[in-house]
């Protein structure tokens, strides 16, 4: 055990040396993609709100509808409150040799992608994001659906830049 | 030569217009054609007609100005000074996609019937990993389809040429370095004790049967004792006849797994070449498959008591999903020796040394609490639906019994497997080790990682706890609920695959 222990305390001392990625300065995304979680999030409900009085007209009463709208609009102040909060803890950070990317208030989830491992990367724009001027940037590996990121609510020349940077990192680490 | 053809903004044939128009509307037809069904077959009048008429043509309009405007955004062009393939495409959300050269796996053509009559080609450019990232251009004259080929092909294998040539090299070494057959009577073992679960499940159903036809006649007749004792011998023969169909029905099952078995693995040989593993088996589709170290993601060893004592473990091995076989990229080999599996590995993994230091993670009581309270779940419910419900029709004493023999049981797997659960990190490996009785151990090289997730739901903050996710090309590995010193492994293993100079694959 003895000599275990002497190893492990060596190992510490190399390990604690390295880069840490927790300790990266993110950068937050542009503050107009919480309007687009918010649009989303409002047309969903406008549907819901609808769809609720279309059926209070015809089928429920008063209470049954009543329960129903408490519920409704207290699963969307949540939801409204959650991206709020999603906008917040959403972050990327561009290291010389990887990126970083977090997001999720609840969940959250730190993926960090080694340049070395994109396979190639791409810049997506819906219908709001033109409207609201900003870009998503995605970024592709090997390695499955959960291994790929998209970076939601940058500037658009922000995520060329970045998509560029991202290129030039691409084929100057490969050997 | 036009060594930079294509360095500007490309369109699609201008047929392609036809093509989108064509495909759009066919995308229309099949949501809409119920509901012209129905509004023919409703008997509609003149008017409803005309006015559907109308909106038909207004809507064909709208689908040719859709496919013109389609075909003006869709552009496609080669970068030479970035040496990558560029695609933008869509009216409403533009994409904008850039692949390198060297990342290209393979282009290709495609045709459907449609682009036959109209004389285009579909172009496919595919990329590693899953279908969904592969490029297509529906429509490019031969021509050039012909040319794009050729260049983005000269172009990657530019790109990659430096390390094809070190393979080629290799190539020749095909000299057989040992030979592993896998015998009938392996085969035989694997058969019998692979699926002892099916088995198992099997018991159950019987002794179920069993307590329900004792619970009948108890039901009825619980006082009567002599009443009881005279139907005892008529409960005594069904039994009889249980037990039979039991062992009737477990001969049956296991013979089946093992003509399964026998199916699937017979003739297994393994053969190590010099730069390469061989791997043949199958008795009616013999399958093949050559192992090279390079491409190999994540290896998994599997056993259980039973099986160790034969000397029988299962190796999966997840390969990288490069060269559009998606489904041949997990091999499963069973009945491999102690020695054959360190040989495998010993060849898998030639280049690691002794490591220099060890480290082992267990994951926090969270999730043991966590995994508990699960197990408690079915319990709960069992207990409702005896309580609430005619479901289940036991008396109190057999419903405590049963509950707590439960209990009990699932409380001490749960503890032991939680156990059993380690993430070993060493120089060059992060090994995983879980199952009580199906013990597995999940072997992955560092530097193979594609990506890693920290992921930190809201209640694990508390208790610097997080959930790991180590991304490869052939399959994730998740650890749970592990104290945060293992951020600091974690920039370890990106280190190790930020400074790799070797090919992942």
């Amino acid at each position: 055990m003895d000599s275990i222990a002497k190893d492990f305390s060596n190992e510490q001392l190399d390990l604690a040396s390295l880069p840490k990625y927790e300790s990266v300065a993110f950068s937050s995304v542009s503050s107009t993609y919480l309007i687009k979680m918010n649009i989303q999030t409002g047309i969903l409900m406008l549907v819901l709100f609808v769809l609720l009085g279309v059926l209070w007209f015809f089928q429920l009463n008063q209470w049954q509808s009543g329960i129903i709208l408490g519920v409704i609009s207290a699963a969307f102040i949540f939801r409204f409150w959650n991206n709020y909060k999603l906008l917040q803890s959403l972050g990327y950070a561009v290291r010389d040799k990887d990126v970083v990317y977090k997001r999720g208030f609840i969940f959250n989830k730190t993926t960090i992608i080694p340049f070395n491992r994109v396979q190639h990367a791409s810049i997506s724009r819906g219908v709001w994001d033109k409207v609201l001027g900003i870009s998503s940037l995605n970024i592709f590996t090997a390695g499955g659906s959960g291994s790929d990121i998209t970076i939601p609510g940058l500037d658009p020349e922000m995520a060329l830049l970045l998509k560029e940077a991202i290129a030039v990192k691409i084929s100057k680490d490969e050997f | 030569m036009n060594s930079k053809a294509y360095n500007t903004a490309q369109r699609q044939s201008i047929a392609g217009i036809l093509l989108i128009f064509i495909s759009s509307l066919y995308k229309l037809v099949k949501i809409f054609w119920a509901m012209g069904a129905y509004l023919l077959l409703s008997g509609p009048s003149k008017t409803t007609l005309i006015y559907t008429a109308i909106g038909l043509v207004v809507l064909t309009g709208l689908t040719l100005v859709y496919s013109y405007l389609y075909y003006r955004k869709f552009i496609f062009y080669i970068d030479y000074e970035r040496e990558e393939f560029v695609l933008e495409k869509g009216i409403f959300s533009t994409e904008n996609s850039a692949i390198p050269f060297d990342k290209i796996q393979q282009v290709y053509f495609k045709r459907s019937i449609l682009q036959r009559v109209i004389n285009v080609y579909s172009l496919v450019i595919d990329t590693a990993g899953s279908n969904q990232k592969e490029v297509e251009i529906k429509a490019i004259s031969e021509k050039d389809a012909n040319k794009l080929l050729e260049i983005l092909l000269k172009a990657k294998s530019e790109k990659v040429e430096e390390n094809q040539i070190e393979e080629e090299k290799l190539e020749p070494g095909n000299k057989e370095v040992w030979t592993h057959k896998v015998d009938i009577l392996t085969l035989l073992k694997i058969g019998i004790s692979t699926n002892y679960l099916r088995g198992l499940s099997l018991v159950l159903a019987f002794v179920m049967g069993i307590y329900n036809r004792i619970n009948t006649y108890f039901k009825d007749q619980i006082d009567d004792v002599e009443v009881y004792f005279s139907q005892f011998s008529g409960i005594l023969q069904s039994i009889g006849y249980l037990i039979l169909l039991f062992l009737v029905l477990l001969l049956l099952s296991i013979s089946i797994t093992i003509i399964e078995v026998f199916i699937k693995y017979y003739g297994l040989k393994i053969q190590q070449t010099k730069d390469k593993l061989e791997v043949e088996m199958g008795l009616k589709t013999n399958t093949k498959v050559s192992l090279q170290p390079r491409r190999l993601q994540l290896m998994r060893i599997n056993t259980n008591p039973v099986q160790k004592r034969f000397n029988l473990y299962e190796a999966q091995i997840s390969l990288s999903s490069s060269e559009n076989e998606l489904q041949k990229n997990k091999i499963k080999i069973p009945g491999l020796g102690k020695e054959i599996v360190k040989k495998i590995k010993s060849f898998l993994y030639s280049e690691s040394s002794g490591s220099q230091f060890r480290t082992t993670f267990s994951p926090d009581k969270l999730l043991l609490f966590r995994k508990i309270s699960l197990a408690m779940l079915p319990a709960l419910i069992f207990v409702v639906l005896w309580y609430f419900t005619a479901l289940v029709s036991l008396q109190l004493w057999a419903v405590l019994v049963l509950a707590g023999v439960y209990i009990v049981a699932a409380i001490a797997i749960q503890i032991f497997s939680f156990m059993a659960r380690k993430l070993i990190f060493t120089e060059d490996f992060l090994q995983k080790k879980k199952g009580l009785w199906n013990k597995t151990e999940e072997t992955l090289e560092l530097f193979k990682i594609q990506s890693i997730s920290v992921k930190q739901p809201i209640w694990y903050r508390r208790r610097n706890l997080v959930n790991i996710v180590f991304h490869t090309a052939g399959g994730d590995l998740k650890f749970y609920a592990v104290s945060n010193d293992i951020l600091r492994y974690i920039n370890y293993v990106m280190y190790k695959a930020e400074v790799s100079k070797r090919n992942w694959m």
